[in-house]
C-alpha cells in the first residue's frame, strides 16, 4: 500500500478546495461591494428640501428673491452647486431645480431630462422628486409654491 | 493499479467537489442579486427619505400664522375649527391633502381635522401644546 502518495493526493484535493472556497468568497464580497447603491432618491429629496428653505421661511414665500433669481444666479442665491466632481463627469451639470409659484417659473442646471424623470431611482433614467405646498404671499394670503428637482447621474447608477 | 476501494474514495471526492462548486456558484448568484437590491445599509426607509417634511414644516407656520396660532395659544379651540376647516378646503382644492390635530397641555387630541393618505408628520410646540400637520 502506498499511504505517503495517498496524504500527499489528498492534501492537494484539500487545497483545491480551499482555493474554491476562497474565490468564492472573495467574489462574492467583491460583487456585494461593488455594485453601487443609488441614493439619488434621497438626493432630489434633499435638493428639492434645500430649495423650499432658499424660498420659504416660517411659512412666508419671499417674492423679492422670486422676482431676482434667475437661472443665472441660482445656486448662488440658494448656495448650491449643480456642477458634479466625480472623476466621469467631469464638473458637468448633472441637476435640475425649477420653481413656480405666483405666475414665475424659475429653473437652473440642466434641464433636458426634466420631462423623462421618474421619483423612483431606476438605472439609467434621471430621478426626480416633485414638490407642492401653500405657503403665505407677502399679502398673507396661501399661494401654491411647486418645487421640482432632478438628478441625473445616470453612469454612476448604472 | 487503482483499487476497489480507491475507485470508491476517488469518487466521494468527486462528488464532493462538484457539491462544493455548485454551492460556491450558488452562493456568487444569491450575492449579486441581493447587492442589486440593497439600500443604504439595508435599514433606511425610503419612503420617509422622500420626504423629510421639510415642506409640510412650512405649511404648519403657514397656518399658524393664519391666527391658528393664537387659538391654540389662548386655547380656543373651537374657534380652531372653522378657521383650520377653510384653510385645509383650500388646500385640498390644490391638490393637497393634509390632516391636522393639536394635543393640549393635559395631552388630550383635539382639533382633528381633515385626511392625509400620506406623507410625513411634523409638530410644532406652543406654550405646551403640541400642533400636528401632515400632508
Amino acid at each position: 500500500m502506498n499511504r505517503k502518495g495517498d496524504e500527499r493526493v489528498l492534501s492537494l484535493y484539500w487545497f483545491v478546495i480551499f482555493i474554491i472556497i476562497a474565490a468564492a468568497v472573495t467574489g462574492g464580497t467583491y460583487l456585494f461591494f461593488s455594485h453601487p447603491i443609488d441614493v439619488r432618491e434621497v438626493e432630489v429629496s434633499m435638493l428639492a428640501d434645500r430649495v423650499i428653505d432658499c424660498f420659504v421661511e416660517r411659512g412666508r414665500l419671499n417674492e423679492e428673491l422670486l422676482g431676482e433669481i434667475s437661472s443665472e444666479n441660482f445656486e448662488e442665491r440658494c448656495g448650491l452647486v449643480f456642477g458634479d466632481s466625480f472623476e466621469g463627469y467631469k464638473g458637468d451639470v448633472q441637476y435640475y431645480v425649477e420653481v413656480s409659484s405666483l405666475g414665475n417659473v424659475v429653473g437652473a442646471g440642466d434641464d433636458r431630462w426634466k420631462s423623462i424623470c421618474t421619483e423612483e431611482a431606476e438605472p439609467n433614467v434621471p430621478t426626480c422628486a416633485r414638490r407642492r405646498l401653500m405657503v403665505l404671499n407677502e399679502a398673507g394670503d396661501f399661494a401654491v409654491f411647486d418645487v421640482l428637482s432632478s438628478v441625473r447621474k445616470v453612469e454612476q447608477n448604472a | 493499479m487503482l483499487r476497489k476501494g480507491q475507485v470508491g474514495q476517488t469518487m466521494t471526492w468527486m462528488v464532493a467537489t462538484v457539491i462544493i462548486i455548485v454551492i460556491s456558484v450558488v452562493f456568487l448568484v444569491f450575492t449579486n442579486s441581493l447587492a442589486a437590491i440593497k439600500g443604504v445599509g439595508f435599514k433606511i426607509d425610503f419612503i420617509s427619505a422622500r420626504d423629510s417634511g421639510a415642506g409640510t414644516q412650512q405649511m404648519l407656520f403657514a397656518v399658524l400664522d393664519e391666527g391658528v396660532g393664537d387659538l391654540v395659544k389662548a386655547g380656543d379651540y373651537s374657534g380652531v375649527n372653522p378657521l383650520v376647516d377653510s384653510i385645509l378646503e383650500e388646500f385640498r382644492g390644490n391638490g393637497i391633502e393634509c390632516e391636522f390635530w393639536v394635543y393640549d397641555e393635559n395631552g388630550d387630541k383635539r382639533n382633528n381635522l381633515g385626511s392625509a393618505s400620506g406623507g410625513k408628520e411634523v409638530l410644532i410646540e406652543i406654550e405646551g401644546k403640541e400642533v400636528w400637520l401632515q400632508c
